[in-house]
């Protein structure tokens, strides 16, 4: 089950496309991401938070820019590839950034705007000490879709969520953070540094709920807070990214697509589509939805 | 239902009546098909099926006649017609600008045509029992639409007449649609002048009867 609606917990199969229009139970469009290696609680929310890295980044470097320094420039390395990062948290987190300020203290931080990308950036910043940084880092991974891989990879890095618990409790600057987890050994030591610093911040976000967190998070900095606090709630998992089922809505629309709407009063047909369904169009609305004659409905009124 | 369906149509056979088969009318836009319709109708049965029209797409839903009886030779051929959207790949309303058609009313026409398109290829899976393909004589036949209607067509073992229509155009080229399908029959009519109409009902009553 490796995703879960946000909403009202309801869990899809990996590769599910149930989801691509929303929850069928509750319409949510919020969905966590958990890798079969990873433990429920243990980091997926700070997947949420992907958008947040750039931001974090900044905010990060400056804080914890000194400890992490050398993390950093690790992470980088085997953050190069997605599925390695989710292995390592913290320092993965780091190697984006790392690799280019691996150099500076900054580092810490600019791992997180890369890593933003996939979210897993957020966990970075506070993660150093935090440790969320580490369990973030394998639900960002998930939560990008990659889904498949990262999982995986997660598990057996650093064993990142796992690790990340227990580490962070070091780093912990902020007391969210040590109860999240960080993963141990690298998270402590880069992110305790660096954590300090964005503590302050957190706190204002712990507050929020997780989900909130997260929003926040995609959208601001991230605060060391925020991180733990969103890493607890799991929400880290969601692949809120809606970029993700964009794209994979479009991958479904070039495979089943019968009629492709350019724009409105604009239109391509697929005949061969067309022929081979037992369905079929009856009304095409612009906003590429339309509405369906089944066969048995066909056939009733048909022969009239 | 086996046995009722042989039993009746070993009755039909007594009296020289078979059941109407489902005949559908089919083509690209604009090759004439409403107006072939229309004629076989009228011709049979004194009522029109649809209007026509020489601007693309003016049959949006398919449209049927049934119970059409047509002689021929002694024979009479029971046959509905169902004359059906033109088929493309493409509907862009921008076509129907060039008609003095305002835009919100090109735009409808478009979406309907392209849920009439849909629509035709559904009632060709599932409810044609043989197939008039009608084409614009004055036009390439070799086409995308063309090739794969009449792939499909086969593929389902339909029986297949292709009417080479618009033979009152003086750049009809009859010649070219038969080279183009020589595995069917080809027909040149003008539906719209009633040229060959003789030649059109005998080959319907000797396909479809």
């Amino acid at each position: 089950m490796p995703h879960e609606c946000t909403n009202c917990g309801r869990t899809f199969a990996d590769g599910s496309k149930e989801m691509l229009s929303g929850c069928p139970d509750c319409g949510g469009k919020k969905f966590q991401f958990r890798p079969a290696g990873a433990d429920s609680s243990t980091d997926s929310e700070s997947a949420a938070d992907p958008s947040t890295d750039p931001a974090n980044a900044p905010a990060g470097g400056t804080e914890g820019s000194d400890a992490s320094a050398e993390e950093p420039s690790r992470p980088a390395e085997e953050r190069a590839r997605p599925g390695e990062e989710s292995a390592r948290p913290a320092e993965e987190r780091a190697p984006w950034p790392g690799e280019e300020a691996t150099n500076t203290t900054s580092a810490p931080d600019a791992a997180a705007p890369s890593d933003a990308p996939d979210a897993t950036a957020e966990s970075n910043t506070p993660a150093p000490s935090d440790t969320t940084a580490g369990a973030n880092t394998p639900a960002p991974s998930d939560a990008s879709d990659t889904a498949g891989t990262t999982p995986a990879s997660d598990a057996d890095p650093v064993g990142g969520p796992a690790d990340a618990e227990t580490a962070d409790p070091e780093a912990a600057p902020s007391p969210d953070a040590g109860r999240e987890d960080a993963s141990p050994e690298d998270a402590p030591p880069e992110t305790g540094g660096d954590r300090p610093a964005e503590a302050p911040e957190t706190p204002d976000a712990v507050a929020t709920p997780e989900d909130t967190a997260q929003a926040s998070a995609r959208s601001d900095v991230v605060s060391p807070d925020e991180l733990p606090d969103a890493a607890e709630p799991a929400d880290a998992a969601t692949t809120e990214g809606e970029p993700d089922i964009d794209a994979l809505r479009e991958e479904l629309n070039q495979q089943f697509e019968s009629i492709r709407i350019l724009n409105p009063g604009q239109y391509e047909l697929n005949l061969m589509e067309l022929y081979d369904r037992e369905e079929y169009i009856i009304s095409l609305r612009e906003d590429g939805r339309y509405v369906i004659e089944m066969p048995e409905g066909w056939g009733a009124g048909d022969d009239g | 239902m086996g046995l009722l369906t042989n039993l009746r149509e070993s009755i039909s056979g007594l009296f020289s009546e078979s059941e109407p088969k489902r005949i559908g009318i089919y083509g690209p836009p604009n090759a004439g098909k409403t107006t072939l319709a229309n004629r076989i109708a009228r011709d049979w049965t004194g009522d029109a099926v649809g209007p026509e029209s020489h601007i693309p797409h003016e049959t949006r839903r398919a449209r049927r006649k049934e119970n059409v009886e047509i002689e021929r030779n002694g024979k009479t051929v029971t046959i509905d017609i169902v004359d059906t959207p033109g088929v493309t790949t493409k509907v862009d309303y921008k076509e129907f600008l060039d008609h003095d058609m305002e835009k919100n009313d090109a735009v409808k026409r478009s979406r309907e045509a392209t849920e009439g398109v849909a629509e035709a290829m559904h009632w060709l899976r599932e409810d044609v029992e043989g197939v008039i393909y009608v084409l614009d004589s004055t036009t390439d036949p070799f086409t995308q639409v063309n090739t794969m209607l009449i792939g499909i067509i086969e593929s389902q073992d339909l029986p297949v007449l292709i009417f080479a229509n618009k033979t009152d155009l003086e750049e009809s080229d009859v010649k070219r649609i038969a080279d183009a399908f020589p595995q069917h029959e080809t027909v040149p009519l003008s539906a719209l002048e009633g040229e060959n109409m003789d030649e059109v009902y005998a080959k319907i009553a000797e396909y479809f009867g």
